[in-house]
Order: C-alpha cells, then structure tokens, then sequence
C-alpha cells in the first residue's frame, strides 16, 4: 500500500530545518523552542515547519465559501431594464441566455469562469484537505499539481463581477436601457475571495509529509 | 545556498543559475526560481511604462456604445463608481482593488525596491516592500478585467454600435507593463543582496 521509499529527496523539516517563507533562507528550527516564535534573521519573519492551523483555518474558509454559494446562485446577479421591461438573471440563468441567442463561445468563457471553476476549486480544496487529513494515497505530485491549478485559476472566477462593472457603466441609457447590480453578485464577490484565501492558507507540504512518515 | 521548496519542502542545492534559466523543485516540479535575461532593466523600463499609461488607462474611455443615436462611455473608475452610485459597496470594493490600487501600489514598490538594489542602498523598509509586493501580486487582475472588457462587448454587439476607444489600448499597455514587472522581479537575488548588505541599513542614514 505505500508508495516506493523516498527517490533520494530529503525534506527540510526532516533535518530540522524550515525555509523562511519570504526570503526562502534555511534556519534551523528546534521542535522544542520556549515560548517565543522563531524568526528570521533576515527579514523577521515569524518561522514554522508548516503553516500554523493550515487545516483548521482552510475548512473555515472553505465551508464560508460553501455558505456563500447558495445565495450567490439564488439571487439575481444583474437586472435589465429595456423599455419598461424588467428582466434578473442569475449566473446560471445569463449563461443559458447568452448560449440561447447563439452566442456558444461566450456562453462557454462565462460558464467556465463562474460557474465550473468556483465548483471545481471549492471540490479540490475539499479532496486536499480529506487527503492531507487522512493520509489518503493519492498521487503526491498529481495532488501538488491539483493544487497549483487551483491556485492558478481561482482570479479568474472575477470576470463576472468586472463584466457586471462594465455593463452597469455603459448601458446607462435612462429609459431605453438600464442595467443594475444584483445581491447575487455581492455573494459571489465573496466566494472567489474566500475561496482565494483558502487556496493561500493551505499548506501543500502537508500532502507530502505522509511519505515521510510511512517512510 | 540551500533552501527549500515552498510547496513540497524538499531541499534544494542550489539556486544559482544563470540568466534567462528557471529552476523547477525536482520532487513536485513547483517553480522555485526564475531568472529573465536583463530583469533588472526590464522591471525598470515595465515600472517607468505602466507610470505612462496608468492615469490614462483608468480615466480614459474604454469602450464607446451607440443606442439609437444615444451615446455612453466606459472607464475602470466609472465602473467602480457606478456600483457605488447603487451601493453595492463590496463589488466596487473588489473592482478597485484588483484593477486599480493593486496594479498602483505594484508599481510604486517594484520601481522602488530595484532603485535602490541598483544604487546599492538597503534601506531598513526593503523586507517590508519585498514582503507586501510578494503577498498582492494575486489581486492584481488587470488581465481578467481585460477578459471581462471583451466578453462585455461581445454581449453588447448585439445592442447597437459599440468600438473600442484610446482608454482600452492605454489598458492594454499597463497590463502588459505590470506582468512584464512582476514577472521580472527576481526576489531571491534580491533577497540575498538585503542579507548581505543589511548591516549597513541599521548605522547607515543618508
């Protein structure tokens, strides 16, 4: 069940060692120093082997975005006002709107970014947490691999709100044409945010630490 | 020099490498370290460009839509001030941040950490900009704005005459100059000249 020994790598914290996480300098780093924080000389940065309360502060995080999604795809993100007619769209109602009047690629730039990505993140983050938890045996540099993606993708979920920002601004016609925000758009301003902080506050060591234990 | 890698905390021997090279973590394959060729002058010549074109890109017209012969006018400050005329204060918050204070503050710290790494000055504040430029490079979303300018006016076409106008080129040319910035920053070179020169910042003044 474990995966072959260790090809030759050597982990800092193994040696006792913790790069600093600024200026990346080695310091060596005692399990059993007193009551002050250690911290580097160079730049005075508090050191640790792994980020301090990464799982516990990543679930918060992460279960906060959760809670968010729910209102962020229940409540209207835009509304339209064309001619004395009023029309909300959610995020998912205006990807089958643009998709319905022909327009496929957009549909597909729009869905991908807010509608899969944030579902995707908040899916990954959930499978690296369970893994680093439970020491499950998933593949070390595919699980790295996973991460760094979602780290990579997690901005660009922001399109929707700068596309909202763009539209309020320019159609702003009185009473040909009017576009408003929505409360949904507040909500899901919150989950990419939440969700990027999440993505920073987890600690990808953390997967590779199982190797070494059952080294 | 040693240090580890920041995402799977293997050691890595060395970090010397030479210019237009990258070093990659060789367990996870996380990049550790990348060297441009001419970064220093590229940060510079990025810094000195996204100067130029920010005032313009941010209060000069984007995008012009014509509806039956009634005409509107987008800038990025219009966009984040139009959400604040309908309160919603927290998606005006968000567009600044990423499009216009990240990009500014970027800027302002880039341009000024190579100054004085180029006039061998370490000042006492360096690790505090080194640090704060590190940790905002995320929310710096010129280029998903970008994206978002696009697939607005792709949605628009449909609704009467739209064309791009001068404030999406000056645009175009702060984003590339913040990436080319960022990109070039090479942190650990200057890392290591704060190391060995920081004894000076302390009984140095001038």
């Amino acid at each position: 069940m474990t995966k072959p020994a260790s090809n030759g790598h050597v982990t800092a914290k193994s040696l006792g060692l913790s790069a600093c996480h600024n200026c990346k300098k080695l310091h060596k780093l005692s399990e059993h120093t007193g009551h002050a924080t250690p911290c580097c000389m160079t730049c005075g940065t508090e050191l640790h082997f792994r980020k301090p309360d990464s799982l516990a502060r990543t679930w918060a995080l992460l279960i906060t975005s959760m809670i968010l999604m729910i209102p962020a795809n229940i409540f209207p993100v835009m509304t339209v006002v064309s001619l004395g007619k009023e029309s909300s769209d959610t995020i998912m109602s205006g990807v089958i709107l643009l998709a319905k009047m022909g327009m496929i690629p957009i549909a597909l730039v729009v869905f991908i970014a807010s509608v899969f990505v944030p579902v995707i993140k908040l899916l990954a983050l959930t499978l690296l947490l369970l893994t680093a938890q439970n020491h499950w045996d998933l593949s070390l540099r595919q699980s790295t691999i996973l991460y760094r993606m979602v780290h990579f993708i997690g901005r660009w979920s922001m399109l929707d709100l700068f596309v909202i920002s763009v539209l309020v601004t320019l159609v702003d016609l009185g009473n040909i044409a009017t576009i408003t925000g929505g409360a949904g758009a507040t909500a899901f301003g919150g989950v990419i945010v939440m969700t990027m902080l999440a993505a920073n506050t987890f600690d990808s060591r953390l997967i590779w630490d199982k190797k070494n234990a059952g080294k | 020099m040693h240090t580890a890698c920041i995402e799977c905390d293997c050691i890595i021997s060395t970090m010397d490498i030479a210019e237009g090279e990258k070093l990659s973590c060789p367990q996870c394959g996380a990049s550790i370290r990348s060297r441009h060729k001419n970064a220093l002058e590229k940060v510079m010549a990025a810094a000195l460009a996204g100067t130029i074109f920010y005032i313009p890109a941010n209060v000069l017209p984007l995008m012009t839509l014509d509806i039956i012969g009634q005409t509107t006018s987008n800038t990025v400050l219009s966009g984040i001030t139009h959400l604040m005329d309908q309160r919603y204060w927290w998606m005006a918050f968000l567009v600044f941040l990423c499009t216009m204070l990240v990009p500014f503050i970027q800027i302002i710290l880039c341009s000024h950490i190579v100054f004085c790494y180029k006039t061998n000055r370490p000042h006492k504040y360096i690790p505090a900009l080194l640090k704060f430029e590190h940790h905002i490079k995320e929310w710096g979303m010129l280029e998903v704005y970008l994206l978002g300018v696009l697939v607005s006016f792709i949605k628009l076409i449909g609704m009467g005459g739209i064309s791009f106008d001068i404030g999406f080129y000056c645009f175009i040319g702060l984003m590339v100059s913040t990436i080319v910035m960022t990109t070039s920053l090479d942190h650990w070179a200057i890392w290591r000249w704060w190391e060995n020169n920081h004894y000076r910042a302390v009984n140095h003044h001038d």
